[in-house]
């Protein structure tokens, strides 16, 4: 059952796109306005980036990359799970996309700690983050606004997202315990619950009947500005990672391949070719 | 001599031990006992069992896959490369931190005033935790923000990537953990200088030799039960390394920095692939007890233990 759901969009600081003369991100933005506006927000002197990326080469940094795939028209898996397709050519014009942006416009901090993203946007020195809401709060000193990730030109306009889900999950102990289980998750993910733990905890709701209750939407946005713009973001998620038992062996191959293209030491087709071929052998090898 | 016959006394009670002291003497161990009975010598057979077996440590069924996790060690290219940054790291790391240790308790072996300060100094970064200590180290090495490529710009260095650079994490991560360690042999190198008599350096001085000379020909030779232990203690610790892989570059970037054991905790707890990784375990274990042998057999020939 689910317990949590995620996110990811555009948080970013109002104040450096005003200082820098730059309109604020538009929910029009095509993917080279983000990266024509990450170009001119760096500054190296200031020590100063246009964006940040989870950059381990863990799922933390294939989940930033897997959007940009599907809103690309590519997908990870083919439809039947059976091989990796995410060395398509969607597949590399997203990746080219990180590769500008990280290795010839050096707008991109590669965070290879994945620890500093709010810590630097907090203190100004990146302009944008592709995060989720439960990096709001740690973002107290600064103003920041909130906008959904942008589009590839020509994809015909279509956003997406990518979510994170955690669940609750439920071990059989024996059939007099059973019932007491299925009635308590049952009351635990009930609208009344969801809506208790959103505003409480800041968690987007996990029912899209508390999502479209706008005096709840209103009040988490009161709690912690920009929640509004995640609740209906969750609408962008049109895709989910495929659910297959080897998935962090391809999440990890696709990792690689993404730090290596960004740090400079591959290109794009060649990286992704290689991983497709790793994530394959996974798949076979069931 | 009379000084002997209290040291023996032990032996005569011992023997004499009657059946309810000996129930008593279990009584009083069986806390430490079922401790490490149950969280030391437990897991270490159940990962035994589990090397031999697929588990993603959630579905309860764990099938026998035989010896198929030992041999997928031999054609799996990450942890050969996990083996050769491990190499590198051990053959840096030990002789680093006994080489700085060496020298800073040197200088430590001395009475001039506040010495225990110094001596508390030396050996305060044993005290400051591995995260603490990865933390601190990727904020002074960070590339755009450190106060190490700071001062490399005051010299007019250009600004180094250090842990973000494949071609220079492993090495920052030796400095970071030879700091953290040196105080460790400080301590044991100091206490070694304090047990070599003086009276061997004032004859030897009477003789004419300076103090290079002295140091050289007294001191070091007698250092040789404190080398054994600190290179069989620190190729043990190297051998291991995880915490400060994991506090500052988590393996990366592109697995520059994957030792042996954090590649093993990348194996069990990311790609819940436990079997695998107790397969990877027990061939580190292995490996750690033939080193072990080869350093004691070795010192046995060489080492003055007198």
């Amino acid at each position: 059952m689910p317990a949590l759901v995620d996110n990811l969009a555009i948080v970013y600081n109002k104040k450096l796109f005003a200082d820098a003369g730059i309109a604020p991100p538009s929910p029009t933005w095509t993917w080279d306005d983000f990266r024509a506006a990450a170009a001119k927000l760096t500054d190296p002197s200031k020590g100063q980036y246009g964006w940040l990326i989870p950059a381990d080469g863990s799922e933390d940094t294939v989940w930033h990359y897997v959007p940009m795939l599907w809103e690309a028209g590519g997908d990870i898996l083919s439809p039947d799970n059976q091989h990796a397709v995410f060395n398509s050519e969607a597949g590399v014009k997203a990746l080219t996309t990180l590769q500008q942006m990280a290795v010839n416009d050096k707008s991109l901090y590669l965070d290879t700690t994945n620890e500093n993203g709010p810590k630097l946007m907090n203190s100004g020195k990146v302009a944008m983050l592709v995060t989720g809401p439960w990096d709001l709060s740690q973002l107290s000193d600064i103003e920041y606004g909130v906008q959904v990730m942008p589009t590839f030109a020509g994809s015909g306009g279509t956003h997406q997202t990518i979510s994170g889900p955690d669940n609750w999950v439920v071990f059989n102990n024996g059939d007099k315990r059973k019932q007491a289980a299925i009635d308590f998750v049952k009351w635990l993910t009930a609208p009344e619950q969801v809506k208790a733990f959103s505003l409480g905890t800041g968690d987007l709701p996990t029912r899209i009947s508390v999502g479209q209750n706008q005096a709840v939407v209103d009040k988490m946005d009161e709690n912690l500005p920009g929640s509004k713009v995640f609740v209906e973001n969750l609408s962008n998620v049109k895709k989910v990672r495929p659910t297959v038992e080897q998935y962090p062996a391809i999440s990890e191959a696709l990792g690689q391949a993404i730090v290596s293209v960004m740090l400079g030491k591959d290109q794009p087709a060649d990286a992704l070719n290689a991983a497709a071929k790793a994530a394959d052998e996974a798949l076979a090898g069931k | 001599m009379p000084e002997d016959a209290p040291a023996r006394r032990p032996f005569v009670v011992l023997r004499g031990l009657g059946r309810g002291e000996s129930v008593t003497g279990w009584a009083l161990v069986s806390p430490a006992v079922v401790l490490i009975g149950v969280f030391g010598l437990l897991p270490v057979l159940m990962s035994l069992q589990l090397s031999f077996q697929k588990s993603d440590l959630l579905t309860p069924e764990t099938p026998w896959v035989g010896l198929e996790n030992y041999r997928k060690l031999a054609d799996d290219p990450v942890f050969v490369e996990a083996i050769k940054h491990t190499i590198i790291y051990t053959a840096l790391f030990v002789p680093g931190t006994m080489l700085v240790g060496l020298f800073v308790a040197a200088a430590l072996n001395r009475s001039v005033r506040f010495i225990s300060v110094y001596r508390t100094a030396a050996y305060i970064t044993m005290a400051v935790s591995t995260i603490s200590q990865g933390i601190i180290f990727l904020w002074l090495t960070d590339r755009d923000y450190g106060l190490v490529n700071a001062a490399l710009n005051a010299v007019g260095a250009p600004s180094q990537p250090f842990l973000a650079s494949p071609a220079q994490a492993l090495y920052v991560i030796v400095a970071m953990t030879v700091w953290g360690w040196t105080g460790f042999s400080v301590i044991v190198y100091l206490a070694a200088l304090q047990g070599v008599p003086a009276e061997l350096h004032e004859a030897a001085a009477i003789d004419g030799a300076n103090a290079v000379t002295r140091f050289r020909t007294i001191t070091v030779p007698l250092l040789g039960p404190a080398n054994l232990f600190l290179v069989v203690w620190l190729t043990i610790n190297a051998l291991q390394l995880f915490d400060e892989v994991y506090a500052t570059t988590r393996g990366g970037p592109l697995r520059a920095t994957t030792v042996i054991v954090y590649y093993l905790w990348d194996r069990a707890f990311v790609q819940f692939d436990a079997g695998y990784a107790a397969a990877m375990a027990y061939a580190l274990f292995v490996v750690i007890l033939v080193i072990t042998a080869v350093q004691f057999r070795l010192a046995r020939k060489h080492v003055h233990t007198s």
